[in-house]
């Protein structure tokens, strides 16, 4: 064919060059070609930032927690940025600290529920027949029981504390990550790849993990950037009833429920609060978005 | 050289569905010696990839079933190995080229990668061995070894069969098997291909299953044919056997009349009449009864044995019992 096959010599050079290359390296130069994934990225690393530095720019004890009647329902001004909450406590040290519970909590809920989902969802998907049945219908009884009422249970006989709360909201969303794989695989194990990577001998779980799941993976990211924001919410809903979050602990979710009353004449409340979760889940949303683009190698350049 | 070192005997495989059991392959037999290529002809549904499949192991698990037959391999059987065993004989001993090269490379990995992770799988070697041997096989089919970082919508189709070729050969099998690797490559690539294939199987000294519909191939780049008909092999030999040899049965006269031809001057083309049995309802007799032109009443009722000749075997009742001889 052409002259550089004929003649083709393996150097030291070429070795050298081929040991270097990287996958991850790879995905993140194409991921800084996206300006909106840059910007997601911006935003998210303030955002944590923010938390991880929280003490150092407001004390948490003294602004975040003691009450102070005297300042109470203070509109935002120069000492309290984002104004203050009805126990007179500054809104913007609430916030930063309330980063820390709802990202913790809206990651490891994602996280740990991705995971598990992932793992059935693709154990139901590939395998198919009796081990996809048993998984399913499983998953789909734990689904027909209202998201909300499953925690609140599960916080109930485990007790009200963080990590149940990251257990009960964990259990809520396996089911709905779970389909979301499945479906992905489903879509995914018809192609000629699969077979064909099945005729080299390759096993299963390789296959799963190199061939399946990331060709499966644009619904996926999609789901698992929504889920986030969508755990910040439904602690709001169990805080609201008394089981999410002990006040006067600060978390975004929190924070709206407590501000319901004040907030026809206060709506910097949930402004505030309410702005940090769009925040974060559209800075999630655009990284991800980009992220997804980055891996699908049909989209590059 | 001349021992047959891959056989597969009395091989019958369903597949059972809700609602029908497709009898794919009914009773096959065939064999292949070190080196050499076995054509298989058969038209669609003839049961060619079913074959291919169980040769694999790689049967649809819920719908096949596997009911009766062996397949030796170096005088191994294949039905008698683990799992884990199987799959240390697929891409290192036996491996397969699909038909369609345009989806069975995984589009998110670099085509060297892939070629790469059969090579690691298989054999153990250190980095630059590997990252060497992986640069050989790229330009061993002719792509320059500096796209193997490229993903595979950056190729045409056919520097894509090229590269699953590389992929297949690149542990050195002892059985390639081809499920009709051209058809869907056009014409001009679908030679080069070819030659490929025969050229590296030739100094890699592989034997070849070279699934195929078109006669013209076989005649080109294979050494034995087998004629496959509703799941079983009805006729077999040598290419000379199929291309030279006088008698046939009715159904390579078929075939080879329904391939126009340059020396004899005709009109049309005479395909075969009619269509294949129903593979869920197979007919008592000989399969092709019902479209053979030279159907005796015997053929409804009896199954034929094979008629063997030196190497050219036909199962038909035209060259069987009383009517040995009165060839068409
Ligand atoms: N997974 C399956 N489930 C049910 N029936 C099947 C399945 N796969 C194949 N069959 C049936 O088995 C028969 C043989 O199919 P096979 O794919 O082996 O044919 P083939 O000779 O390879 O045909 P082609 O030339 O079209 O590739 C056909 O009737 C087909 O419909
Ligand atoms: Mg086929």
């Amino acid at each position: 064919m052409t002259s550089k096959t004929a003649n083709w010599e393996f150097s030291e050079e070429l070795f050298e060059e081929y040991k270097k290359k990287s996958q991850i390296a790879e995905v993140w130069r194409r991921l800084k070609k996206s300006k909106t994934a840059m910007l997601g990225l911006f935003v998210l690393t303030t955002i944590i930032l923010l938390a991880l530095f929280a003490d150092l720019i407001r004390n948490y004890q003294s602004m975040a927690i003691e009450q102070n009647i005297m300042n109470r329902l203070q509109s935002p001004n120069s000492t309290h940025w984002f104004g203050t909450d009805a126990q007179g406590r500054d809104l913007f040290a609430r916030v930063i600290h309330g980063a820390r519970i709802s990202l913790l909590l809206g990651f490891s809920c994602t996280a740990i529920s991705v995971f598990v989902g992932l793992i059935l969802g693709s154990v139901a998907g590939y395998f198919g027949g009796k081990i996809d049945g048993v998984i399913m219908r499983i998953l789909d009884s734990i689904m027909s029981i209202p998201a909300i009422l499953l925690s609140l249970a599960i916080v109930a006989v485990l007790g009200q504390s963080i990590p149940n709360l990251i257990i009960a909201m964990t259990v809520a969303y396996v089911p709905g990550f779970a389909r979301i794989v499945r479906a992905s695989v489903l879509t995914v194990i018809g192609n000629e790849y699969i077979e064909a990577a099945k005729a080299s001998g390759l096993g299963t779980f390789r296959i799963i993990s190199k061939y399946v799941l990331p060709n499966a993976f644009g619904p996926i990211i999609v789901e698992i950037t929504m889920s986030v924001a969508s755990v910040i919410k439904a602690v709001a809903g169990l805080s609201f009833i008394g089981l999410g979050i002990i006040p006067p602990t600060p978390e975004w979710g929190a924070m709206l429920s407590e501000s319901r009353e004040f907030m026809r004449y206060n709506p910097y409340l949930v402004l505030y609060p309410g702005l940090a979760i769009v925040l974060t889940s559209l800075s999630l949303n655009l990284l991800g978005d980009g992220l997804r683009d980055a891996l699908d190698p049909r989209l590059k350049d | 050289m001349s021992e047959a070192f891959f056989t597969i005997q009395d091989l019958w495989v369903r597949y059972v569905t809700d609602h029908e059991t497709v009898y794919a392959v009914n009773g096959l037999s065939l064999s292949l010696k070190r080196g050499q290529t076995l054509g298989l002809v058969g038209e669609t549904g003839a049961g060619k990839t079913t074959t291919a499949l169980s040769i694999m192991r790689l049967l649809p698990p819920r719908v096949s079933r596997v009911d009766q037959g062996n397949i030796l391999f170096n005088g191994v059987s294949l039905m008698d190995l683990s799992e884990e065993e199987m799959r240390r004989v697929r891409g290192e001993k036996i491996a397969m080229i699909y038909q369609d090269p345009m989806t069975s490379l995984n589009p998110v990995m670099t085509v060297g990668d892939q070629v790469q992770e059969v090579l690691e799988l298989h054999k153990k070697q250190s980095r630059r061995a590997l990252y060497k041997r992986v640069d050989e096989l790229f330009a061993m089919v002719g792509i320059p070894p500096d796209r193997k970082k490229e993903y595979p919508h950056q190729f045409s189709g056919g520097m894509k069969q090229r590269i699953v070729i590389a992929m297949a050969l690149a542990c050195e099998p002892e059985l390639l098997i081809a499920d009709e690797p051209t058809t869907a490559l056009d014409v001009t690539i679908q030679a080069q291909v070819l030659q490929m294939i025969a050229k590296l199987k030739d100094e890699l000294d592989t034997s070849m299953l070279l699934i195929t519909h078109d006669l013209g191939v076989v005649a080109q780049t294979c050494d034995m044919v087998a004629i496959m008909y509703a799941g079983k092999i009805i006729e077999s030999g040598t290419v000379h056997d199929i291309f030279h040899n006088k008698d046939h049965h009715p159904y390579t006269e078929g075939l080879f009349g329904s391939i126009p031809k340059l020396t004899v001057e005709s009109r049309r083309l005479s395909p075969i009449e009619g269509l294949m049995p129903d593979p869920t309802n197979l007919p008592d007799g000989c399969a092709f009864a019902g479209r053979c032109p030279a159907c005796m009443p015997i053929c409804m009722a009896q199954e034929p044995d094979y008629c063997q000749r030196a190497s050219h075997a036909i199962k038909c009742h035209l060259f069987t019992g009383e009517n040995r001889g009165e060839a068409v």
